[in-house]
């Protein structure tokens, strides 16, 4: 295997590893705020459901910018395509946004889930509010998700 | 665009009438009452109205046995018609169904005692465990003639310190490990009794724990097969208490019924705290809609002569409450509007403005054609078979648009299933060339920015200022779209000369209400910085393109893999189908989540900002506004809607 190969599949890695591990931290942090409130007001348990998937995204960003790496170096087709060192640095150069923001844009996110779970749990009818609130770090992770499609994808091999 | 129109509405007439008048206020649900009591204090007379306590321990009731039912719970919460002569018969098994809801205190009452005596069987067992391999009864452990004998715990670490004190080596002392547990050594001790009172402090400051059985006449194992018999009678005896609840659970519907009809007077009484009450006549003020003046007079006249109703215009800083009315197609969009917050009285409602551009950025981020022809087939369905509530029929109204849009988005993108079907539909190609993708989104996204300066522009005309509409509005469209001319080769001279003209508008006339000739100009100066907002507002709308492109990719991906399942003969085929629909539903229930959270959040944000006023306080009327049931007149007429 070459150096650009597994720069390649490094990349891809700290895409999954990054936005996945930022969304595992959101979600399970505001699920723990979802079943407390639900205890209390198990009415707007569907809300909260929402809310609690928002932070779920990061790790599908992630995991989309890796599959497209993986497609692109055919390492799914069986036979990886040769990639050259600076190739497979670019790669990383092109994880590296969701894999960071996806990282953090996640965990914060799931804090803003969590307060506005339980302002739902409090105010119901606010909870349009509390996910308008809650999508608004979600930006950023889009924006990241955009670049690192941006880059990986003008990599001609 | 509507926001209902709100007359003062005004009623005197006498106490005799009350209760009638009440329930066809009520039944007609078009007035709000609003408190009088201020106007006219000194009036009043106590007329004392029955505070209804009884209804929370209904409601209690009614959850605490509803978790026992063993009825099945459907999809989707529809609603229970219930005609009005069912509804008052509902009042006479009152004292049948009370008396069900105080024997649901009473079996909720043991429960908690047979839980409470559960835990200390428990603990008892587990302070027993230890004591396992001392085979004599347990109160046999006492004192001699002369000596002392007690049981008790210690930690190991401090059992080692006291093992090497001297005050332990002079005392006639005798310890006996009788087990050693998680770090913990359980000892019987045995010391002469002149020795006892040294060696017992001793004993305290290394920190061990006498325990005392003097009342279990067994050994430790017979004793723990005692709690372990209690122990099982407990859970029997919490097995008929829910047996019993389930059995009562088949009264649930009943008392849902008179929930709702208690919950109606409920709402009478508090009304009428509302009003002036005179020993003869009373004095009632509200708020109603223009169009419902008529219905109300004629129905209120039908009950009794006596009555004097007003309805005048609101005065001068009467802020009335907010309703919204749109036409069917735009309805399901209100929702959406008010999940922000409701617009204020003399602003407008922007469900109609609005709803073309959800429905297409919710298509544009979903973005799977097939996706969305599963919804249009799933929808209309679940409509028709569940007949679900309200909020939930315009919810799924709201996905219908939605599909639809998403339907042509997909064919755009040619994405079917995440397959590409139809290249002939095809208009853009996300993947191998995502800039022309790009600037349709930012171009729609400038349409939607501008639709909302045109929005703001309607309303500052409406009000009279047209004056504001061209400084606040036309000067930014004037400033934008020259700045859009500017990058094109043959216009940009006029995109010059607009962008110009806009931005001077703006730096001499947004800080037009300070005196002061400099602090305008600045405040002038700092209002044309709210270009960089314009930008952040434009490239938000990429998100269009990034929640599309996922959906897309992600389907791309379940169809490669499945695919390498597929080639694993016939049994691939099966499971790869299975697979197939359940990691479409999957990416179809994230992405149309993602696609609803984000179209609204550039409604709130990035359109709303441009001209929405918000704080109109919702028109709550005096209406049967029921938890469980509705109260129709004629149940018939309500199979069909």
């Amino acid at each position: 295997m070459e150096l650009g190969q597994v720069l390649a599949l490094l990349g891809a890695g700290i895409a999954v590893i990054g936005a996945g591990c930022g969304s595992s931290i959101g979600v399970g942090s505001s699920g723990e705020t979802a079943s407390a409130v639900s205890s209390e007001n198990p009415e707007v348990a569907s809300k909260l459901l929402v809310l609690q998937l928002l932070p779920a995204t990061q790790g599908i960003y992630g995991f989309l910018i890796a599959v497209i790496v993986l497609i692109k170096t055919n390492i799914m087709g069986g036979a990886m395509a040769s990639v050259s060192v600076m190739q497979g640095l670019l790669f990383i150069a092109g994880c590296l946004p969701i894999g960071i923001v996806g990282l953090i844009s996640a965990i914060y996110q799931g804090k803003v889930a969590s307060a506005a779970m339980i302002m739902t749990g409090e105010h119901p009818e606010m909870s349009g509010r509390g996910i308008t609130m809650t999508v608004m770090v979600e930006t950023y992770a889009v924006l990241a998700l955009l670049t690192s499609f941006l880059i990986v994808n003008s990599i001609q091999l | 665009m509507a926001i209902v129109k709100m007359k003062r509405f005004y009623l005197l007439a006498m106490q005799a009438d009350k209760e009638k008048l009440l329930k066809t206020l009520q039944q007609l649900g078009s007035v709000q009452i609003t408190d009088a009591v201020e106007e006219a204090k000194e009036l009043m007379v106590e007329t004392g109205s029955p505070q209804n306590t009884d209804l929370d321990r209904l409601r209690w009731a009614i959850n605490y046995i509803g978790k026992y039912s063993d009825e099945k719970k459907p999809l989707f919460a529809t609603d229970v018609y219930i005609s009005r002569t069912e509804s008052e018969e509902a009042l006479s098994n009152a004292s049948q169904m009370f008396d069900i809801v105080k024997q649901a205190e009473e079996l909720e009452r043991e429960f908690g005692k047979l839980n409470s005596q559960k835990l200390k069987l428990n603990s008892d067992k587990d302070e027993l465990k230890p004591w396992l391999a001392m085979d004599i009864p347990l109160n046999s452990i006492k004192n001699t003639n002369d000596t002392v004998q007690f049981l008790g715990y210690i930690q190991n670490a401090s059992l080692d310190k006291l093992k090497e004190s001297e005050a332990l080596a002079d005392s006639l002392v005798y310890t006996k490990n009788i087990s050693v547990i998680s770090g913990t050594s359980y000892m019987l001790v045995v010391v002469h009794k002149d020795d006892y009172n040294k060696i017992n402090k001793l004993f305290k400051d290394y920190g061990f724990t006498n325990v005392n059985f003097a009342n279990i006449d067994t050994n430790a194992q017979t004793a723990i097969e005692d709690i372990d018999n209690s122990l099982a009678e407990a859970d029997k005896a919490e097995k008929d208490i829910i047996n019993k609840l389930t059995e009562l659970s088949k009264n649930i519907h009943n008392m849902q019924i008179l929930y709702d009809v208690l919950k109606l007077d409920d709402d009478r009484y508090r009304a009428v705290e509302k009003f002036v009450n005179t020993s003869s006549t009373f004095y009632a003020k509200g708020w109603i809609p223009e169009k419902s003046v008529a219905t109300m007079e004629e129905e209120l006249k039908k009950v009794s002569s006596a009555v004097s109703i007003e309805v005048m215009e609101p005065e001068e800083g009467d802020v009335p409450p907010v309703l919204l009315h749109n036409n069917k197609f735009v309805t399901p969009f209100e929702s959406v509007v008010t999940g922000f917050s409701l617009p204020s009285p003399d602003s407008i409602d922007p469900s109609a403005v609005m709803a073309p551009f959800f429905a297409n950025f919710f298509g544009m981020m979903l973005s799977d054609a097939g996706y969305a022809l599963i919804m249009l087939i799933a929808i209309p369905i679940i409509l028709k078979k569940y007949k679900p509530k309200l909020v939930t029929r315009n919810m799924l109204k709201l996905m219908i648009f939605g599909a639809i849009a998403t339907v042509i988005w997909g064919a755009l993108y040619n994405t079917w299933f995440g397959f590409g079907l139809f290249p002939q539909f095809a208009l853009f190609d996300a993947v191998n060339k995502p800039m022309p993708v790009m600037l349709a989104c930012v171009a729609i996204g400038a349409v939607h920015l501008f639709t909302g300066l045109i929005v703001a522009a309607y309303m500052n005309i409406k009000n009279g200022d047209v004056l504001a509409a061209v400084y606040d509005q036309l000067s930014w469209a004037l400033l934008l779209i020259g700045l859009g001319l500017m990058v094109v080769p043959n216009l940009s001279n006029i995109g010059q000369i607009l962008a110009l003209v806009g931005a001077a508008l703006i730096v001499l006339f947004a800080g037009r209400e300070k005196k002061n000739f400099f602090g305008r100009i600045l405040s002038g100066f700092g209002a044309l910085y709210g270009m960089s907002s314009w930008i952040s507002d434009l490239l938000s709308y990429m998100r269009l393109f990034g929640m599309g492109l996922a959906t897309g990719v992600i389907g791309m991906v379940i169809n490669k893999l499945i695919g390498t399942v597929f080639e694993a003969g016939i049994i691939g085929v099966v499971i790869g189908s299975v697979l197939f629909i359940f990691a479409h539903i999957f990416n179809l229930g994230i992405n149309a989540l993602g696609a609803y959270v984000h179209s609204c959040r550039l409604q709130y944000i990035e359109f709303f900002s441009k001209f929405f006023v918000d704080g109109g306080k919702e028109f709550k009327p005096l209406s049967e506004n029921t938890r469980y049931i509705k109260i129709v007149e004629d149940k018939n007429l309500q199979t069909n809607n």
